[in-house]
């Protein structure tokens, strides 16, 4: 038995020699082999913002492309007294994370600072170049990114993310709650002094995931516009633009470019902040000829004229106060219908209309179409614009008369396309929105469109309809839309300066609102070129930007032509 | 095979101290004074209060080398002739967890006792290791039938299960190791030892499909690779991992490492305590401590090899296996070698019931040192 038993025993006992050989070489491996690297990391714990960033939702367009993304980054910090060589150190360092060598050593070398953040939301490669060089001190932490692929695409709808990771301007910021999620936090029990307390449980409350958002916005209509946004805006020399694009049935927004805009990836690069802001829902412009729609809408709405009201023109009217009012360019256009009012931009004829329909009349009108209010879309900064009723400081007579062809009035681009695809639905104001969904886990919230109120009554919307069908007929010689009928009206909007409107190259607004196809009419869209020095004109400085993104847009969901296409509109005779 | 059939009044021996292992004594008392030192590190090296753990953990030492004084009086063979009523016992402690037991941080483990409370799984271990022992012995080369080694098997299978399912996946490990080291060092045949060490891997890996839920899975996945999932289950291992990176060669004295400090590393008085001590005394200090259990362990089996009778050997050797089970997995765990399964480190983790537990194995290993008969030339 001794034998037998004694030598199995030895067997047991190699077994020990062996497992403690396995226990000493991982404390070898800890303590001495990765023991800085252990220290460096035990430091940054002591060093870290007891926050863990919860995973922010993705952005999607209508078609479930990615329009913002988490994707993961690092941050490079340094624990000051580790620092061996802050000169070599800050040298190593500047070309990787962007920041010039004096100002790294600088960070490095200043009094009484434990720990500074050298740089943020690096790439995994310069994250993995920097642990290459394994400098003393210096600490990566994980953090994520937020990431737009489309780069300069929807951006001041989109908004960013700042350095906080919390959204910043457009639906980043307006559903920053939604998108962002909530940080996870270490909790630790701490007594009076602030230490933690040993035998305290201590514990992490484990983040929660952001939603994700589902927009309206169709990244092929959103690519159309900004295109032809940005080609307009080059060949017009322009200052700038925006163009929307809406389902007037729902009130979702399909596309909503501006420019100038910027790259959400690289908003550091921004110096001024202005670019951040939607313009589509955040600036006013006085709409100019455009309005003349509104206009038409609520004299004809109200029966005090019909499409066949003649009025005799001349080159002005004149007010009570002896002021005179022009037609643009001082033209006559003598006896005119109302469709030709609109045909020929008269504005003359507009002042008439509001004339018959009386201050009250005409502004209770305008307010019911959404102008002077917020439209109630779900994206942030929206203004309300400008409307003066009389009894208020900014109002006379001259107000009113101009008021009829949208001058000494401020909209957004947004309320105008509101407005006008109430027209085209028939008559019903829709409440604007971009966000479709918000998944959150299982839960899928579902945004149903939202009646705001009927405007005018459903004939008179079909009736205005056929006039500016005509209207863009005239327009035929400049820009068409063969083989459909689409109602839209142009704008050469004068801008207000410090001392009455702007004269010279580059100060009008020139812009095209419209919708179509007429039969059943599905978006409108507005072009908006701001100071185009091409052409001042709406007719022609946006007028082609129309008429492409409205062709594409046809193209784009299928709706066949409803009249041969080679007959050229405008040609054949009008009905 | 001298001693089998030995009855208790036939050869009266006295207890002969110039026997007693004092290094044994010395090298349990070096490492129990380090573990109240690694506690109230832990505890954050403040005033000692009466009743806070250091406390406990002193009066479970003094408990326990009072009963290692009385086992080392008493001749192994009474405990051999106790062996079922003390295995009987020992079930009884387990079933009544299941019945009265607390529940703490999830497991129903403990039995409370007013100011105290019980872990009967702790003697158990020690009461299942002499039923075996003396099952062994009483069975001699008759273990060599299968149906010796099946019942073998069974004595330790059903305290086993009944902690398995507290559950308490690391006794019921310790208890694995003891049926393991007593097959070893008994007449079986090899064949028998061989095929269930042989088919463990099978029966592991039927278990890893079959038998484990997903989340035990991802457990033990996490072990390994903490990262996945780095705030939950994985955090612990990784600020156990910096504790002992962060100790370095010295350590950094008693406040410990910056993980026990900042209250990072959890459960650092119990099951992650030696991570905690690393972080205290460094790599030095590490390899002293591993170098202190195999001290340990070497003097226990020099004890074993010394006895001459197989109840005796089986008792020596399950001691021997039990402490170096519990060491290495504790330690295993706290390095990322083996996966977290809560086994507490021999006289330095805070627990009443193992100290005393362990002194009073220390007793049993005494008293068979002191009852051996002169040797010189008694041995074959």
């Amino acid at each position: 038995m001794n034998g037998l038993s004694a030598r199995r025993l030895r067997v047991l006992l190699a077994a020990f020699v062996l497992f403690s050989g396995a226990v000493g070489y991982r404390v070898v491996s800890f303590a001495v082999l990765q023991g800085p690297v252990l220290a460096q990391r035990a430091e940054a714990f002591r060093y870290r913002e007891d926050i863990v960033p919860a995973h922010r939702g993705d952005i999607l367009d209508a078609r479930g492309r990615v329009l913002a993304t988490d994707i993961p980054a690092d941050r490079v910090s340094a624990i000051v007294r580790q620092v061996e060589d802050p000169h070599r150190t800050a040298q190593l360092l500047a070309p990787l994370i962007g920041r010039s060598a004096e100002d790294i050593e600088a960070a490095l070398t200043q009094p009484g600072r434990e720990w500074v953040v050298l740089q943020r939301q690096l790439d995994p490669e310069v994250s993995a170049q920097i642990r290459a060089l394994e400098l003393p001190g210096i600490v990566l932490d994980p953090e994520p990114k937020r990431a737009y692929p489309m780069g300069d695409f929807a951006s001041q709808v989109l908004g960013f993310v700042n350095w906080e990771y919390r959204g910043a301007y457009g639906l980043e910021a307006a559903y920053d709650s939604v998108v962002g999620g909530i940080p996870g936090q270490l909790v630790g029990e701490r007594d009076l002094a602030g230490n933690v307390i040993a035998l305290g449980q201590s514990s992490w409350s484990p983040p929660k995931d952001g939603a994700t958002l589902v927009l309206t916005i169709d990244s092929a209509v959103q690519y159309l516009a900004e295109s032809v946004l940005e080609r307009t805006i080059q060949e017009q020399r322009a200052a700038g633009g925006t163009i929307i694009v809406m389902d007037v049935r729902t009130g979702a927004i399909l596309a909503m470019a501006n420019r100038p805009s910027f790259d959400p990836n690289r908003f550091t690069a921004v110096s001024d902040p202005a670019l951040f802001v939607n313009r589509s829902v955040s600036a006013t412009y006085e709409p100019g000829s455009t309005f003349k729609v509104i206009t038409m809408a609520l004299g004809l709405d109200a029966g005090v004229v019909t499409p066949q009201t003649v009025v005799d023109g001349g080159t002005y009217r004149e007010l009570p106060d002896g002021t005179r009012i022009y037609n643009a360019l001082l033209q006559e256009f003598g006896l005119e219908t109302m469709t030709e009012v609109l045909i020929h931009s008269s504005n003359v004829g507009a002042m008439e209309v509001v004339d018959r329909l009386g201050p009250e009349r005409f502004y209770d009108g305008v307010e019911r179409f959404g102008f002077g209010q917020p439209s109630g879309v779900d994206l942030p900064g929206e203004v309300e614009g400008i409307v003066n009723r009389p009894g208020t400081a900014g109002w006379s007579l001259t107000t009113f008369y101009t008021n009829a062809f949208g001058q000494g009035i401020a909209v957004t681009p947004l309320q105008l396309v509101v407005a006008v695809s109430a027209i085209a639905n028939g008559g019903v104001l829709m409440r604007p929105y971009i966000v479709q969904e918000i998944r959150d886990g299982q839960r899928i919230q579902v945004t149903e469109p939202t009646t705001v109120r009927r405007v005018i009554r459903e004939e008179t919307a079909r009736t205005l309809s056929e006039m500016l069908a005509e209207v863009m007929d005239s327009y035929s010689t400049r820009f068409r839309i063969p083989g459909y009928r689409i109602a839209a009206k142009t704008g050469t909007a004068e801008i207000p300066g410090p001392h009455g409107y702007e004269r010279g190259e580059g100060a009008t607004i020139a812009s095209v609102i419209g919708y179509g196809p007429v039969e059943n009419p599905r978006f409108c869209v507005l072009v908006k070129i701001d100071r185009p020095k091409g052409s001042p004109w709406g007719e022609r400085a946006a007028g082609p930007a129309f008429a492409e993104v409205f062709r594409q847009l046809l193209l784009l969901y299928g709706i066949p032509p409803s009249q041969p296409v080679d007959s050229v509109a405008g040609e054949g005779g009008r009905p | 095979m001298v001693t089998a059939g030995l009855s208790l009044h036939s050869h009266e021996r006295q207890a002969n101290f110039r026997n007693f292992d004092w290094a044994l004594l010395v090298t349990a008392l070096v490492l129990s004074g380090f573990g109240l030192v690694a506690i109230w590190s832990a505890d954050g090296a403040g005033p000692l209060r009466l009743g806070g753990p250091v406390f406990r953990q002193a009066f479970a030492i003094v408990l326990g080398l009072l009963l290692m004084a009385v086992l080392s009086w008493v001749d192994p063979r009474y405990v051999k002739a106790l062996a079922w009523a003390i295995y009987a016992v020992a079930l009884v402690g387990l079933v009544a967890v299941d019945l009265l037991g607390v529940t703490i941080g999830g497991a129903r483990r403990w039995i409370d006792l007013g100011p105290l409370t019980l872990q009967p799984s702790e003697p158990a271990k020690i009461a299942v290791l002499i039923a075996l022992a003396a099952f062994v012995a009483d069975r001699g080369v008759e273990m060599r039938h299968f149906r010796n080694f099946l019942l073998a098997g069974l004595i330790v299978a059903v305290p086993m299960a009944l902690v398995y399912q507290q559950p308490d996946l690391g006794t019921a490990g310790c208890f694995a190791a003891i049926w393991l080291v007593v097959m070893l060092v008994s007449p079986v045949r090899r064949l028998h030892l061989l095929s269930v060490v042989g088919a463990s891997p099978f029966a592991a890996l039927f278990a890893w499909h079959f038998v484990l839920h997903d989340y035990m899975r991802e457990r033990l996945l996490i072990s390994y690779q903490p990262e996945r999932d780095y705030f939950g289950e994985g955090f612990n291992i990784i600020q156990a991992q910096i504790a002992i990176g962060t100790g370095g060669l010295l350590g950094n004295g008693l406040a410990g490492s910056l993980q026990s400090q900042l209250g990072l590393l959890r459960v650092r008085h119990t099951d992650f305590i030696f991570a905690h001590a690393m972080g205290m005394v460094g790599f030095v200090g590490g390899v002293a401590l591993v170098a202190a259990y195999l001290l340990l362990l070497w003097r226990i089996s020099r004890a074993a090899l010394l006895v001459d009778d197989l109840f005796s050997r089986a008792l020596a050797t399950g001691v021997t296996g039990l402490f170096f089970f519990q060491a290495f997995v504790n330690m295993g765990m706290n390095v990322g070698l083996l996966p977290v399964t809560g086994v507490p480190l021999p006289f330095i983790s805070l627990g009443g019931s193992a100290i005393w537990t362990q002194f009073a194995a220390l007793g049993l290993i005494q008293g068979l040192l002191t009852h051996r008969r002169r040797t010189a030339f008694g041995r074959q």
